[in-house]
């Protein structure tokens, strides 16, 4: 007998930070990735401009989280820095409390938001 | 009384409140954030879905300082005169661009004051009054809280920081 599907509803606030969390997770990757690169091959915010046909000036933006950005802009990104933009699902359930790193100043165990019975998507940008 | 005791006892009686973003199992609170409850309030009130996205995307900003992610000290904070620091918050169009101001009074620990549209910045006195403010709101708190250093960055973050300046 498979077990039962917890079927409470996710609240929109919460799907809501759970999204903008991916998004910035996947700008922070990105920045990383960036800083890397300009560093070890010299590539400048321009030789990306240059490689997607976009405007230096909107890279910058892009890069510096000046703007919003679609997938779809984030994967160019990546594909000019030579990076494959990963998408992966990842169970919730395979998140262990006990890997978590510990609280700031023994603090008080904050309680996780319940609702969450999906798997969490991981970005990251990889070379290759 | 210590920095620690203090910020306790501001704890304690409300004057400031932790901003804790939903945490994943496997993510906990690195930093410390700490806001005047009208700020802690601003960051959560809500009425409709695009007001729901606007503070879903700030609280998500926020979250990376908590969750100890990488941050800078270009795109992610920038210092302003004595020690006082603005969060730039990211992805959000020019008009709405949202800056949260406050300082560090122990490495890993900022305190946020207020926030205000990029767009309301002028002139150079805007900008004076916002940092004036921080240093007015930490003196109310408690005389004994003060800016730390701003520079190095590594004096204010301690871990996963990357310093623009060095």
């Amino acid at each position: 007998m498979p077990t039962k599907v917890n079927a409470q509803r996710i609240s929109e606030a919460t799907l809501a930070q759970q999204w903008f969390s991916f998004l910035h997770g996947a700008l922070g990757e990105l920045q990383s990735a960036f800083r890397r690169i300009n560093k070890t091959k010299g590539l400048t915010q321009k030789d990306i401009g240059a490689k997607l046909g976009m405007d230096p000036a909107r890279v910058s933006k892009c890069l510096r989280g000046r703007t919003n950005m679609t997938l779809r802009t984030m994967h160019n990104l990546a594909r000019a820095m030579d990076c494959r933009l990963v998408i992966s699902l990842q169970e919730l359930g395979s998140l262990r409390p006990t890997n978590r790193p510990p609280t700031i100043a023994n603090q008080i165990e904050k309680v996780t938001p319940t609702g969450s019975s999906g798997g969490t998507m991981i970005v990251s940008a990889s070379n290759g | 009384m210590s920095i620690d005791a203090t910020l306790v006892r501001l704890k304690s009686a409300g004057r400031l409140v932790p901003f804790l973003p939903y945490f994943d199992a496997d993510e906990s609170d690195l930093r410390e954030l700490l806001m005047l409850p009208g700020l802690h309030q601003w960051c959560y009130e809500s009425d409709r879905k695009k007001t729901l996205d606007y503070k879903a995307n700030v609280q998500a900003f926020l979250a990376r300082y908590v969750k100890g992610k990488e941050i800078d000290n270009e795109d992610y904070m920038k210092s302003w005169a004595a020690d006082v620091w603005e969060l730039r918050v990211q992805l959000q169009p020019k008009r709405e661009n949202t800056r949260i101001w406050g300082a560090f009074v122990k490495p890993d620990i900022f305190i946020a004051t207020h926030q205000k549209l990029r767009s309301s910045f002028r002139r150079q006195d805007d900008w004076d009054a916002a940092i004036q403010r921080v240093i007015d709101e930490l003196a109310a708190l408690d005389r004994s809280l003060h800016p730390i250093k701003s520079s190095p960055f590594a004096n204010c973050v301690t871990f996963k920081c990357t310093d623009v300046n060095s």
